[in-house]
């Protein structure tokens, strides 16, 4: 019984970081069609706002909530502005130019601030359930994760910014036809995306510990995740993570986590091929 | 004159579409400009819009000259667009297509509401999807989505192409009726009853350049829709 409820709080975990370190694709491949290499570094600088600012005193859900992603959108203001705006529509030119941004955002980090593991004491304490301990932070983590996911959904099917948003992504020159501000729309998204990279890294920070090259372990799983989930981004990381995650958790628990991160990608292949447009396919792009 | 277009030039690339064109719109006027196929009506429209740079020549709209101002100033200066195709927001509703009409209005259901008694049609499809919608329902949306912005000029490109009768017959009374309020329109046609029933003047593209402009003074639009046939015959 205790088993079948930490097998179960586990994959709410799973599915919670997946979504987590994806939404921020969601929005900057999935609706921008840009492929950001420098995702992971975006969730790295996310972490090291967390460990800066708590360590000069402030409020460690203060640095996660606000200041992580506050500071990463800023950061992607200043890279669209003078990198990513020149190259909207040239794929493989803007692949290379995040790569480099990747390289030389780890770079800057290392010099800064050395390459080693910062460790983060995590807020809250823990519970257990039978044999297993539980941290209180892990349940907040899951609670943030899908706050951010219906947030993020809500603001592209409700608000005035994310109607305008859709509009330019699907047709940019009637859009601007129409009296919207095509490159404000552009730097205003990519920097949401990258606020949501800089939450992700956040959050995720008192539990993976803070260092330079911690993105990549996240950037392969969530560009799996968003392209599995298709055109309609938001819903689809949402049932891709759901399909994913169960699917680790359920294989680490059985044998290892190795056998688990096998499991998962083995399930990825299986998705890509039966459904290669990704699980929604037959929606038209920027539906929801 | 509410446009004033002068020694247009455009060009995709290194290749020219427009050679050099000179066009008035008269405040209050429906003008036509006609042309087959590749003789660059699009090309001019989209120039005029700032969608597409133009390479040279100036374009000046009520008195104002708009030559280096982005596409949504000047849309801001009440400059409107339909284009060919409809480029009508597919995922979105229709409601939602015309909210984006509707951007700068305080309160945009009310506009909305004022814009659709022109269009009863698309009352009822206003939760539909806009990709949902007939080819001939789309092209009322499209009208009705620039419409809600308040334009003084329109630039509308081939309406009725490809579009079933009956609504092609709505669609010009709804022109006529916007034409007998006083809005400027700039026309891109290629069907002879749209334009003779409803222009002021015709003028005729010819690779890039207007070749030709007819006025209708006080010709019927019989008489005037046998002068655009011979017009295009003799090219
Ligand atoms: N996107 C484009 N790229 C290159 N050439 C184009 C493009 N669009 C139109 N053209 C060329 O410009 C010329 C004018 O096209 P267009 O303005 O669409 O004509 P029309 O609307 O009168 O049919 C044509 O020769 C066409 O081939
Ligand atoms: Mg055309």
């Amino acid at each position: 019984m205790n088993t079948a409820i930490i097998i179960l709080f586990n994959i709410f975990l799973g599915i919670g970081v997946l979504v987590l370190t994806t939404m921020s694709l969601a929005v900057i491949y999935g609706f921008m069609r840009i492929i950001n290499l420098a995702h992971g570094e975006f969730m790295m600088l996310g972490a090291y706002s967390v460990w800066f600012s708590t360590s000069l005193g402030v409020n460690i859900w203060i640095a996660i909530l606000i200041i992580a992603p506050l500071v990463v959108a800023i950061i992607g203001v200043i890279i669209e502005r003078t990198i990513i705006r020149f190259l909207y529509g040239r794929i493989i030119d803007t692949m290379l130019a995040t790569w480099g941004v990747s390289l030389l955002l780890i770079g800057t980090v290392t010099a800064l601030f050395g390459n080693h593991v910062r460790g983060l004491s995590t807020p809250l304490g823990s519970f257990s359930i039978g044999d297993y301990g539980v941290s209180y932070y892990s349940l907040a983590l899951v609670v943030i994760s899908f706050v951010a996911l219906f947030g993020l959904w809500a603001v592209f099917r409700f608000t005035r910014f994310g109607l305008i948003v859709r509009a330019t992504m699907l047709r940019p020159e009637m859009a601007a036809a129409l009296g919207i501000n095509r490159d404000r729309v552009y730097v205003m998204t990519f920097a949401l995306g990258a606020g949501l990279a800089g939450l992700a890294g956040g959050v995720i920070a008192p539990l993976a510990g803070v260092f330079p090259s911690m993105g990549m372990v996240y950037i392969i799983k969530a560009f799996i995740a968003v392209l599995i989930g298709g055109p309609a981004a938001i819903t689809g990381i949402t049932i891709a993570s759901s399909l994913l995650a169960p699917v680790s958790v359920v294989g680490s628990f059985l044998a290892s986590s190795v056998v688990g991160e096998i499991a998962l990608l083995t399930l990825a292949i299986v998705l890509i091929r039966l459904l290669p447009m990704g699980i929604t396919g037959r929606w038209p792009r920027l539906s929801l | 004159m509410m446009l004033e277009i002068r020694n247009l030039t455009a060009a995709y690339g290194k290749v020219p579409a427009l050679f050099g064109v000179d066009l008035d719109v008269r405040k209050g006027a429906v003008h036509g400009v006609m042309g087959h196929n590749g003789m660059g009506k699009t090309t001019l429209l989209r120039t005029v819009m700032g969608i597409m740079r133009s390479s040279g020549g100036s374009i000046v709209l009520g008195g104002m000259n708009v030559s280096g101002m982005e596409a949504h100033q000047r849309a801001r200066r009440k400059l409107g667009y339909v284009p060919q195709g409809r480029e009508i927001f597919g995922p979105l509703s229709v409601r939602e297509n015309l909210e984006l009409g509707c951007l700068a209005e305080r309160n945009p259901e009310h506009r909305i509401n004022e814009v659709l008694e022109t269009f009863p049609r698309l009352k009822r499809l206003l939760d539909r999807r806009g990709g949902d919608l007939s080819g001939g329902e789309q092209q009322l949306l499209a009208l009705a989505r620039c419409l809600c912005a308040r334009p003084e000029l329109v630039l509308l490109d081939e309406p009725t192409e490809g579009i079933q009768p009956s609504i092609r017959d709505e669609i010009r009374d709804v022109l006529k009726s916007l034409a007998d309020a006083g809005l400027t329109i700039l026309l891109v046609e290629q069907n002879i009853d749209m334009l003779s029933s409803l222009c002021e003047s015709v003028s005729l593209l010819e690779r890039g350049r207007i070749v030709k402009t007819v006025h209708r003074q006080d010709r019927s639009p019989s008489v005037l829709a046998t002068e655009l046939i011979d017009l295009l015959s003799a090219l």
